[in-house]
């Protein structure tokens, strides 16, 4: 059985999204306030604005940079059993950053998140079976705040040994992310050679780089590390309200920075991707979990599978504040139309609309999506599947747990969960009523009290701990 | 016969916001004022009145921000047309105070700056935009010249938050803290951070802002 797969869009929707971003490309323009990428665009030949910073850029060059993308990436990791190698079905799951506050493991209650937060926090998602790349995922509010990046690589670094992305804050930030990942390489050469960090560049909607993002990602492609595209516009506030306009808005925004890239060094693998989400008509909230959040995601796959470059969307996103039901569906839903619809790199995994992550939550998503990709798995169906020789011995009236067959079967069959309850309600009661949230605190104290991961040595942790030290002297005005 | 006339405009600017309809709006004010209507009654009995309609609904949760957003952009438009001619009647418009609003250098967060100011305005507040990315200079440049009762500093990430501070402290090595009110707002604030940092007020959405500023404009 093929992996299933949902498509909302056909090919000639696709095709017509295709050809509206490049008229807002070629007609309306991206603003990109960043001199140098201005000359990188005269001279391929676009039409640029030097006071406004506004490009126009024809649809020859964007093809011309369509083509030139890499179909397949690896993120590699610090541990080559955790290495990721990107291909055309492939679905993993993943994390975003810069939330800024957690729940506290023992309260449960919101406060502003610590540096010691987030190592605990990436430690749990190191122990986690499916949630194999990750981005810090908070905001530590205790080290220098302009410096607040650079720390929370060092944290994250040290914590883990998956596949780390960085924000492309900066040539400086792309500079110390690169030293970072050097340090524990042994030098730039061995880290180019199987980057384990690589570099996220978001585009602000509508249709205009940021400075500093900008200057970042093309000092990424011009280094040769990877890069992850998207933008984020919010249908409705900051793209249009209908999806259609929205995604071809998002569109021309991801390939304008993938264009650069390419002008800069061709050849630069990049990851197509999106945050596309909407905003609520009634609180005025971005909302990260609505079920158009949910229809856009299979669109992007659809999309990215049409320039062949890998993909990467924003999934299993809450509104919701805590670990409840709502929680529980908005992940669900989300996960499972990104992971049938066959985005590549599904990173997430927040509260409260990105503001807030919970260790605790880590240990529920990594359920989720267990459970997730063992629908996507689906099943084969031959000879030994369809069983006609067991139920032929079992017969009416058998048993077929008593069955070898059966044993033979049902690990591969059959998903086990790790924290979901199927117990009976006797047995909930005896252990104390615990709900999911519950159940995950104690698994994640368990994990922080047990997982072991070989760390850095000394000497190269408190390299990075000096780069982040220096950056925060650059940074922070006194 | 001329009271009934303006008595027409005047409740056909109301409706005209109410329908959230910006083009009646224009050539409504346009008749207004070939007809010498009082801008200031156009703008208070007139337009103010259907944003009030307009803003009980939103509270009643019957139209959301969309309606809330183009009836607000239509006053505006009335206002825009009607103002000029203000000084001509030597009369003011009643405002509550003049706001000063933007985001911090570092941060182009537009969208919830933009919400607030909008409310600001839909509350009687004059306001002034300076955008987003905006560098403590010309906040402080802006209290300088166009001495606002109130300056609204937006940031929403850990690493802009920390101008909010340097522009409160700009404004205090300009001797200008004590000429203005500041409020900070944004998602990665909370009111023990406008407290360390010595803002006045703080909120954490734009109908709080709005309640907000208003009190602190009573109690200056
Ligand atoms: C939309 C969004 C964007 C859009 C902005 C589009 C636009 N035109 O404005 C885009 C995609 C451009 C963007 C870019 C980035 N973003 Co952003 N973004 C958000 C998001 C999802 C929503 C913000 C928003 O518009 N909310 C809706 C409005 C209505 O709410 P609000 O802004 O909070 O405003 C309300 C109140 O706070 C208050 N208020 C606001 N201002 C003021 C001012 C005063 C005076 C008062 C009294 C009240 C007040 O009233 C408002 C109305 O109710 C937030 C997460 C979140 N949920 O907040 C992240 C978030 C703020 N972004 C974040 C980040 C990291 C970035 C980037 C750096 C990403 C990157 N790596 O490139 C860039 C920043 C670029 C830059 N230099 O600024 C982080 C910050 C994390 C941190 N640790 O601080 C957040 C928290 C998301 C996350 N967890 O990663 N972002």
């Amino acid at each position: 059985m093929a992996q299933p797969k949902l498509e909302f869009l056909t090919a000639e929707e696709v095709e017509s999204i295709h050809l509206t971003s490049l008229k807002i490309l070629e007609e309306t323009g991206v603003i990109f306030p960043v001199k140098e990428a201005l000359g990188v665009f005269h001279e391929r030949g676009a039409k640029v604005n030097h006071e406004t910073g506004l490009v126009k850029i024809p649809p020859d060059i964007v093809e011309e940079a369509i083509a030139k993308v890499p179909p397949q990436v690896t993120l590699f990791a610090r541990d080559p059993k955790y290495d990721v190698p990107v291909q055309k079905d492939t679905v993993t799951f993943g994390t975003i950053g810069n939330a800024t506050h957690v729940l506290d493991l023992e309260t449960g209650e919101r406060r502003r998140a610590t540096n010691r937060d987030l190592a605990d926090i990436t430690r749990v998602i190191d122990a986690c079976q499916n949630i194999l790349h990750l981005e810090p995922q908070v905001t530590p509010q205790d080290v220098p705040k302009e410096a607040s990046y650079q720390y929370s690589w060092a944290t994250t670094l040290k914590n883990t040994v998956k596949h780390v992305r960085l924000s492309a804050h900066g040539k400086d930030g792309v500079q110390d992310g690169i030293k970072m990942g050097s340090a524990i390489a042994g030098g730039q050469q061995a880290l180019k050679t199987k980057p384990f960090i690589s570099f996220m560049a978001l585009i602000p909607s509508p249709l205009a780089h940021d400075p500093t993002v900008c200057e970042g990602f093309m000092e990424a492609a011009r280094l040769g590390f990877p890069i992850w595209f998207e933008s984020g516009p919010v249908a409705g506030a900051s793209a249009p309200v209908t999806l259609a306009g929205a995604l071809a808005l998002n569109n021309a925004e991801v390939l304008s920075g993938i264009v650069l890239a390419q002008l800069v060094r061709p050849g630069t693998p990049v990851i197509y991707g999106s945050f596309l989400r909407i905003m609520d008509m009634r609180t005025g909230n971005v909302s990260i979990s609505s079920p158009e959040f949910c229809i856009f995601r299979p669109c992007i796959a659809s999309l990215a599978r049409y320039y062949k470059m890998p993909s990467w969307a924003g999934v299993m996103l809450n509104d919701a504040k805590i670990i409840d039901c709502q929680a529980g569906y908005e992940k669900a839903l989300s996960a499972l139309m990104s992971a049938l619809g066959g985005v590549n790199l599904l990173c997430g995994m927040q509260l409260d609309n990105e503001h807030i992550v919970s260790a605790e939550d880590m240990v529920v998503n990594d359920e989720i999506v267990g459970a997730v990709l063992r629908i996507l798995r689906g099943f084969d169906v031959n000879k030994e599947t369809l069983a006609l020789e067991v139920i032929d011995e079992i017969g009416p009236r058998g048993v077929f747990l008593r069955s070898r067959h059966t044993m033979d079967h049902y690990r591969r069959e059959l998903w086990s969960p790790s924290i979901t309850e199927r117990s009976t309600w006797t047995e909930w009661k005896a252990k104390g009523e615990p709900d999911m949230w519950k159940v995950a605190r104690e698994r994640t104290k368990k994990i922080l009290k047990t997982h072991e991961r070989e760390p850095l040595s000394h000497q190269v942790a408190s390299e990075l701990d000096a780069i982040a030290r220096q950056a925060a002297k650059r940074l922070v005005k006194t | 016969m001329k009271r009934n006339f303006e008595a027409k405009i005047l409740k056909d600017l109301t409706l005209a916001v109410e329908n959230y309809d910006s083009q009646a709006v224009e050539s409504i004010c346009n008749t207004a004022i070939a007809q010498n209507l009082d801008p200031v009654q156009g703008i208070e009995e007139g337009l103010a009145k259907g944003m009030e309609e307009v803003s009980r609904k939103f509270e009643a949760e019957e139209i959301f921000l969309p309606e809330l957003i183009v009836a607000g952009e239509a006053m505006k438009k009335g206002i825009r047309i009607l103002e000029p001619h203000l000084e001509a009647s030597r009369k003011e418009r009643k405002n509550i105070g003049k706001v000063v609003m933007g985001t911090v250098a570092g941060d182009v967060h537009d969208l919830g700056k933009q919400i607030v100011s909008l409310l600001f305005f839909i509350a009687g507040f004059e306001i002034q935009d300076l955008g987003i990315n905006v560098p403590a200079e010309r906040f402080v440049e802006a209290v300088r010249k166009l001495q606002p009762d109130m300056l609204g500093l937006s940031a929403l990430m850990t690493t802009t938050i920390p101008q909010q501070k340097h522009v409160i402290d700009a404004l205090r090595s300009h001797h200008l803290r004590e000429k203005v009110v500041v409020m900070v707002g944004g998602a990665a604030t909370d009111e023990e951070w406008a407290e360390e940092i010595g803002a006045d007020g703080w909120a954490p959405n734009a109908v709080l802002a709005v309640k907000e500023a208003k009190a602190l404009m009573r109690r200056e």
